[in-house]
């Protein structure tokens, strides 16, 4: 895996809550190669979230280290991480800096000292970007969760990062929200050669990775492809993760009888199997 | 919380509205500076002219403004009766005890009553035909000078417009929690004095956790987008002074003149 491609690398990291007993991340190594989407779960409390943390330096580790894009992540060295990475993070309001649509998404430009001409047009290309251009002069209070979300994915774009990393970003989304914003990041990736490091309960955000690591009180427990990790049928609720809806409905067949192939289907091979299988009746 | 019109922003494109943030303050202190000096009734039929003018330039409805007006009702009645029946001097029409009504109490209660509704009605244009995030711009703008003396500006009007985003959030959460504590059987606005501020304590409580929250999460935001401090950071937002700001702030001085030296004439 560590054959220089990866523009996240960390090896060995650790971190404990002064308050907590146990390391809410403990001895994690991984690495993320550039134009790879990664997707990490796991259940509530299992340490997801502080590695999002630590990856923007907003926690300092205790031992272990991350090199993002070749640079080594440290006390001197944050400010520069921190321009290569760009966070869209759980709850849709308190990410919203901004006054207004506009406003919010320069935000990021302004602390980078961003001339205002340019700023115009960046905050004009990011936002037909996420489709929300014609909502620029509005107020947050006036959007729904969803648009705040694409907003946020807006304001990131803006300053051009090399890894977005999505800390449950759709996770207070309604299902059509969710796969909205979705869509855009998986197009957004295409366009601009994105990292995506996602951190999710979602089933289809998951889906969506190439690989997926499932990180269970503070370890990575294991690594696989989406193919591989569905597999696991009913295991996956244990894991923090729903059970995909083509599983479901490929146990429930089992448990009639049906004999269904072992390995996972996706729901359009599914209804290729099924189709092929009453043609052979 | 609907019927509450004072400090609203009503939505328009009238000339008082495009007028730049800073000219407004600035005309509104003016204006509430003179008020202080008018003192005969040509200074008054002045200065209520050129709010009439003000007014009808914003093109905002008269019902609006006395909408504005109301809660203040009670206030305005209360402050003219104290000035009425304390007033002393000149001749007495009436005497009860510790009472009076005077030539000087009447006249006085006049001038106070007249110099409110002034102050009240040009603020209240100001909040009227500008929105509140132009009006944080704009005393950010004012209070520029106070750089040099290592005043915070840039972050002062940081948390301004952050506070500002944060109202109809904050409000929409109170109401929020509210409704929930009623579902539980909390009765609001009900039982005596003590009861009631009882009450309040589900609310507050609730609202006070999620702000600090709500501030850790947004720091943390803010944080990984980039921002460090106040200082050095480029402005997406400008501010564009034009000529009808200018004229107008002209006017003002004259109007603020003119009514100085009407001061003399008693």
């Amino acid at each position: 895996m560590a054959d220089g491609l990866a523009i996240i690398s960390v090896s060995n990291l650790t971190y404990q809550y002064a308050q907590s007993e146990a390391p809410a991340v403990n001895d994690v190594t991984f690495d993320v190669e550039a134009g790879d989407w990664v997707a990490i779960v796991g259940h509530n409390g299992s340490g997801k979230s502080t590695l999002a943390k630590l990856l923007i330096g907003i926690l300092a580790a205790d031992s272990g280290t991350i090199d993002i894009a070749g640079t080594r992540l440290t006390e001197a060295s944050v400010w520069d991480v921190r321009e290569t990475i760009g966070m869209v993070f759980q709850n849709p309001d308190n990410q919203f800096v901004g006054a207004t649509v506009a406003d919010d998404v320069a935000f990021g430009m302004e602390n980078r000292h961003v001339s205002r001409d340019v700023m115009i047009r960046r905050v004009k290309e990011a936002l037909l970007q996420v489709g929300m251009w014609e909502f620029r002069d509005r107020e947050p209070a006036r959007l729904s969760g969803g648009q705040k979300q694409r907003v946020a994915l807006a304001g990131v774009m803006a300053v051009a990062p090399k890894i977005l990393i999505l800390d449950e970003a759709t996770s207070m989304l309604d299902p059509e929200g969710r796969s909205d914003i979705l869509n855009t990041i998986k197009t957004l990736k295409q366009k601009l050669n994105l990292t995506v490091l996602s951190i999710t309960h979602d089933i289809d955000e998951a889906a969506q990775a190439d690989r997926i690591l499932v990180i269970d009180d503070g370890r990575f427990i294991e690594e696989a492809t989406p193919q591989a990790l569905f597999e696991h049928g009913s295991d996956l609720i244990a894991m923090g993760l729903d059970v995909p809806f083509s599983a479901k409905l490929t146990e429930l067949l089992a448990q009639r009888g049906v004999a269904v192939p072992a390995h996972y289907l996706d729901e359009g091979s599914l209804a290729d199997w099924l189709w092929k299988s009453r043609l052979t009746k | 919380m609907n019927n509450f019109m004072f400090g609203r922003y009503i939505p328009g494109n009238s000339w008082v509205h495009r007028l730049d943030p800073r000219a407004k303050l600035l005309l509104c202190f003016i204006y509430i500076g003179v008020v202080f000096f008018a003192n005969n009734f040509w200074t008054y039929l002045l200065l209520t002219v050129v709010l009439l003018g003000s007014i009808i330039l914003a093109a905002v409805p008269a019902r609006i403004f006395i909408r504005g007006l109301r809660p203040l009702f009670w206030l305005l009645l209360f402050t003219v009766v104290i000035q009425i029946f304390f007033g002393a001097g000149g001749h007495v029409y009436w005497q009860w005890g510790v009472f009076s009504i005077t030539h000087d109490g009447l006249v006085s209660a006049g001038l106070i009553l007249m110099r409110f509704v002034l102050i009240i009605l040009i603020s209240t244009l100001l909040t009227f035909t500008t929105q509140p995030l132009a009006i944080a711009d704009g005393i950010e703008s004012l209070l520029n000078p106070l750089r040099k003396v290592h005043f915070p500006v840039a972050t002062l009007a940081l948390m301004l417009s952050l506070s500002l985003r944060f109202v109809p959030t904050l409000m929409d959460e109170a109401t929020k929690i509210m409704n929930a504590q009623r579902s539980r059987g909390v009765d609001f606005g009900s039982g005596g004095l003590r009861q009631q501020i009882k009450t309040i304590v589900p609310i507050l409580i609730p609202l006070f956790v999620n702000a600090f929250q709500r501030a850790v999460d947004i720091s943390i935001a803010m944080e990984a987008r980039g921002y460090r401090d106040g200082e050095n950071r480029t402005k997406y937002r400008q501010l564009k002074w034009r000529s009808a700001d200018t004229i107008s702030l002209v006017g003002f001085v004259i109007m603020a003149g003119l009514v100085i030296a009407l001061r003399q004439l008693t």
